[in-house]
């Protein structure tokens, strides 16, 4: 017989997350759906972030529709969330990442957890060295081109830094061309993501709920609730994979695979501080 | 002096001082240019000649490589550049369609890596002027 687990959950206190602050750095797909999550998590605030428009492009896999298309992504999901959550506080923020650091670490400052989810490697190497430096946990989400499988990281100043993380994952360091053009996909042992099929929300769903879960995690933890995320963290990982496919020497589709990631004692980021 | 310049920059800065100052002892220091942003100025040896080198951090550096630039004054249709500004010509030293361990790796390269690159991108810059060919597809190969 099977114990619901009612009476092991009920002694985990409830937390109200109304006075947190998340930074979502990147409101495409996967960011526009982890903002929808962390808003029914019942955040207080949403600083939205991200240099684009809405496209038609975007439309299949976006949570704006044809009415948005040529607004700022920020200002279009800001619209949309505000519909659904009424005394939720949301800002937005239209600036390319690169080009503007001071501004990104200023995101970064008055948030208690940022969301990443930007097509582009280099932003997260940027943002991982400004997050530890301000003691801020940051998730990385994203979906590997096809959707056959979805990627979350966390950093934080206990764990590897973005890059010795990537490295475990199989990605090395950053395209100089910033990768413009492609759309979100995470390129894998240096395959370019354009060689794969666009994934469809059947993948970007569960990765931005299972992000947004972590997050909501972080927050409690930082209000004393370190129960969920003890959870997520079992085993010392802070990268996780979800399988939507079988995948040879990974795992059975279905599968949270959490990842073994080693901190590279040379690493300039978080190896030799 | 590094007033303007991020806490995190700073200290990786710092950092990165040790590797310049271990692979080229008292060849280069530390300045801000004219828009404020971190440099090196110095010089690699190339056949026993002198290589003028600028490497300028950019603003989101290390998520982009530094900027490499030479005071020495190349001919007009020397290629491998990405553009003059006065006495300065810019340098393109790191493929943009770089893959594997040919691209820029924040967790492992640093100012230190771009002025070995500057080493090679000065021996290429030979070859070319007395062959007419680039014998490299791009300065960073083989250096990581």
């Amino acid at each position: 017989m099977v114990a619901f687990p009612e009476r092991i959950l009920e002694h985990h206190g409830k937390v109200s997350l109304s006075t947190n602050t998340v930074a979502i750095l990147g409101c495409g797909s996967v960011g526009s759906l982890t903002a929808w999550a962390i808003a029914s998590a019942g955040v207080g605030t949403l600083l939205l972030a991200d240099k684009d428009r809405v496209e038609v492009k975007n439309l299949r896999r976006h949570v704006c529709g044809a009415d948005s298309i040529g607004e700022r992504k920020p200002v279009a999901v800001a619209h949309y969330l505000a519909s659904r959550f009424p005394t939720l506080r949301v800002e937005t923020y239209s600036f390319d990442f690169l080009s503007n650091p001071e501004t990104l670490r200023g995101l970064l400052a008055r948030c208690s957890v940022a969301s990443v989810a930007v097509d582009v490697e280099a932003p997260k190497h940027l943002i991982d060295g400004m997050a530890r430096e301000l003691n801020r946990p940051v998730i990385y989400a994203g979906v590997y081109g096809g959707g056959w499988a979805g990627e979350v990281i966390l950093t934080c100043a206990d764990t590897p830094c973005y890059g010795c993380t990537a490295r475990n994952l199989g990605r090395v360091g950053v395209n100089v061309e910033l990768e413009v053009g492609s759309e979100y996909a995470l390129p894998l042992n240096g395959v370019p993501e354009s060689h794969w099929p666009l994934a469809d929300l059947t993948s970007l769903m569960p990765v931005a709920a299972f992000s947004a879960r972590l997050v909501s995690a972080l927050m409690k933890s930082q209000h004393g609730e370190h129960s969920e995320l003890n959870e997520f963290m079992r085993g010392g990982t802070n990268a996780w994979r979800l399988l939507f496919r079988d995948v040879p020497e990974w795992g059975d589709i279905g599968s949270l695979i959490r990842s073994d990631i080693r901190r590279d004692a040379n690493c300039w980021t978080c190896g030799k501080v | 002096m590094l007033q303007s310049v991020r806490p995190e920059l700073a200290r990786r800065i710092v950092l990165e001082a040790d590797a310049i100052q271990t692979k080229f002892p008292n060849r280069f220091s530390l300045s801000l240019n004219e828009q404020g942003r971190p440099c090196w100025t110095g010089s690699v040896p190339i056949e026993g000649r002198e290589f003028p080198v600028v490497l300028v951090y950019p603003s989101a550096y290390p998520a982009l490589p530094p900027m490499m630039h030479t005071l020495f004054r190349l001919p007009p249709n020397c290629p491998h550049l990405l553009g003059r500004d006065g006495p300065l010509s810019r340098l393109c030293w790191i493929a943009s369609n770089a893959r594997g361990r040919r691209k820029w790796d924040p967790q492992r390269h640093t100012a230190a890596t771009a002025m070995r690159a500057a080493q090679r991108w000065g021996l290429a810059f030979l070859v070319w002027q007395t062959t007419g060919r680039w014998p490299v597809p791009d300065a960073f190969e083989t250096l990581t």
